[in-house]
């Protein structure tokens, strides 16, 4: 009968797990074949899924660049189609703002028709005159236009808004009432073609639609007209005139001072905390902070500073580091080695901070300050170097929400950088030091951290 | 050709990488003996052990590529396996109770009664431990880890890798002690 050593422990379990030998199981091999056959299935279901967007996005870029080019396309040779018909259907010059064709028709309409140039080029006036002449010869030509489509734009199945007058079965009739009513006061010397013209520019204000009749009517006094039509098409348009006044000189008042009274600050940071200063307690995982903090400016460069921070302190004390509760004291001799900590805590701050250097969109800051944490929940994991069979207290966890009044320091230094005039980013290195033990352990908690925060300063004029 | 690696391995592990399911199947073969001699270190049976062998397995198998040829497959596979026996851990430890010791009355064990226990059934014993226990113990102990390696891998202090060791050796003394008695009990009769 012996009390068996550590190492003789180690020795007996190692043995043991090296000479355990599994016999192999073919079941168990179809149990993975199936997995991996289903993977495989996933897998190129995956791939896809995975690709999809990119596929997606692709397509829809083929798409629309297919769609730009054939419309493009299309609308240029509509464009191309809308002036040959107006100038061969005698529509005479083309709307240059909807029908502005490249090359030739471009240049030509950028030439500046003035009345000099109307006799190096007479193309479009001589045209107009033949055709004016054709509609006086055959008036089936005119009848022919009332075949004209009713939409030509929308021919080729895309529709574009075009003016309503145009949709009409007259609009060609229409459009050359619109013209004559443009014509100089010179080309309409006789009365009886004075009193027509003004007649239909009164419709055609109207919006009514010229009867085939009216037409008709109108032949011989449009055949005189065009005879005559020797004037240019820029000086034959009148264009409405526009009254522009020209407004005072107002000198801009000059932009107040703003002074920001306060501000709001959201963060985040991770929480660095420790009871001691030995290798141990930095091995245990980091907690995070998160707070909501509100800066009144005092004076230029001086802000107070308070709000509520809420944490998760993970933390290890050695032995000496925590104090055992004195109601523990008598239920078991062996202390712990160590001390695995965590806590939540609230805490309220109350700091003063300086601005060292401040420009238009970046300041560094210092701040110093105290905090009062109030302690949601303790937890405590108790470890021993060795094993007691009378140790009972493994673990420990305390919630009784006590209040730590003015237990920390606090000092930090940070950096604001601006991003509109009301938000900035801010990085705020930051240290707690403990004043006052703090816990059921009575244990001194340093923490440090780094806090990430956007800042809103509402705006105040004087 | 590695020197770790024999031709026949490797040439399963070409196969592995093809996606040759025989190939798979018999590398599975090979090393099955081996891998279920680690995972029964940290399951609670062997049920447990084979879900963490074939969890490993796959892993293996779909992540082949990432495998350095030039080092011993043996170990690269034994280190998936732990890994995946961790990750298990670490999705148990979430849902897991306080676990305690109770305090044996006798720890002295009959180093004859012992002798008698299987392998089998001493490897039972280590299984029984509570799961923060039985991973500590075997990664220190069965599988060499340091405690800051084992700290690491669990996110727990190096304080709590010792404390969790220590109380892991008193609960085998315990089960041992027991069981000797139980052994001796047995002869006596």
């Amino acid at each position: 009968m012996k009390e068996w050593s550590d190492e003789e422990l180690d020795k007996l379990f190692r043995a043991s797990a090296e000479e355990f030998e599994a016999e192999y199981q073919p079941s168990d091999w179809q149990s993975l074949r199936r997995r991996l056959d289903e993977a495989d299935g996933v897998a190129g279901g995956g791939w896809l899924k995975s690709m999809a967007p990119w596929v997606a996005g692709v397509l829809l870029l083929l798409l629309g660049g297919m769609g730009v080019h054939f419309y493009g396309n299309e609308a240029g040779i509509r464009r191309e189609r809308a002036i040959v018909s107006a100038s061969e259907k005698g529509g005479g010059k083309p709307d240059a703002r909807t029908a502005r064709p490249p090359g030739a028709a471009f240049s030509k309409s950028e030439a500046g028709e003035t009345d000099e140039n109307v006799e190096s080029k007479p193309q479009s006036v001589r045209i107009k005159g033949k055709k004016a002449q054709e509609i006086a010869a055959a008036p089936e030509v005119a009848e022919k236009k009332k075949e004209l489509p009713r939409n030509p734009v929308s021919v080729s199945g895309v529709r574009k808004p075009t003016d309503p007058e145009r949709r009409s079965e007259k609009g060609a009739v229409l459009l050359l009432k619109k013209a004559l009513t443009r014509v100089d006061e010179k080309a309409r010397n006789t009365e009886s073609m004075e009193e027509k013209l003004s007649e239909l520019a009164k419709r055609s204000a109207l919006r009514e639609r010229a009867s085939d009749d009216e037409f008709r009517s109108l032949l011989p006094a449009l055949t005189k007209l065009a005879s005559r039509a020797t004037l240019p098409m820029r000086s034959a348009i009148s264009y409405p005139a526009v009254a522009y006044a020209q407004p005072a000189v107002a000198v801009a008042p000059k932009p107040e001072e703003s002074i920001p009274k306060w501000s709001v600050r959201l963060g985040l940071a991770p929480d660095l905390s420790m009871a001691g200063t030995s290798e141990m307690t930095s091995s245990i995982k980091p907690g995070s902070s998160a707070s909501l903090l509100v800066d009144v400016n005092v004076r230029k460069r001086w802000v107070i500073q308070t709000g509520v921070i809420m944490s998760l302190k993970n933390y290890v004390a050695m032995g000496g580091e925590y104090t055992w509760p004195s109601e523990w004291k008598y239920k078991q001799i062996q202390r712990p080695n160590s001390v695995d900590g965590s806590c939540r805590v609230i805490e309220i701050p109350l700091n003063i901070r300086f601005d060292i250097r401040q420009s238009p969109t970046s300041r560094w800051f210092v701040g110093a300050g105290v905090s009062s944490y109030n302690l949601l929940k303790e937890k405590y994991e108790f470890n021993y170097d060795s094993y007691d069979p009378k140790t009972v207290m493994y673990g420990y966890s305390y919630n009784e929400k006590l209040w730590a009044i003015l237990c920390h320091a606090n000092a930090s230094v940070g950096y604001e950088r601006r991003l509109t005039q009301r938000l900035s980013i801010l990085a705020e290195p930051y240290v707690r030091i403990p004043l006052r033990k703090l816990g059921v352990g009575q244990v001194n908690l340093f923490t440090g951290g780094v806090w990430f925060s956007v800042r809103y300063t509402p705006v105040f004029r004087r | 050709m590695s020197e770790h690696n024999s031709a026949a391995i490797l040439e399963l592990l070409d196969g592995c990488l093809q996606g040759n399911r025989r190939s798979q199947e018999l590398l599975y073969k090979q090393f099955y003996g081996y891998a279920m001699k680690l995972c029964m270190r940290y399951a609670r049976n062997e049920e447990e052990a084979k879900e963490i062998l074939n969890d490993g397995f796959f892993k293996v198998f779909t992540k082949l590529e990432t495998y350095d040829m030039k080092r011993p497959f043996k170990t690269w596979m034994g280190r998936v396996m732990i890994n995946t026996a961790l990750d298990q851990y670490r999705r148990e430890a979430k849902h897991q109770v306080y676990e305690d010791i109770r305090s044996a009355e006798n720890m002295v064990v009959d180093e004859t009664a012992v002798s008698r226990i299987t392998h089998q059934e001493l490897l039972e014993l280590v299984q029984q431990l509570p799961p923060a226990y039985r991973t500590v113990f075997s990664l220190a102990v069965l599988d060499g880890y340091t405690h800051e390696e084992i700290a690491d891998e669990l996110e727990i202090s190096v304080g709590a890798s010792k404390s969790n060791l220590s109380r892991a050796r008193g609960k085998l003394r315990e089960m041992l002690a027991k069981v000797s008695r139980q052994e001796h009990e047995r002869m006596v009769r």
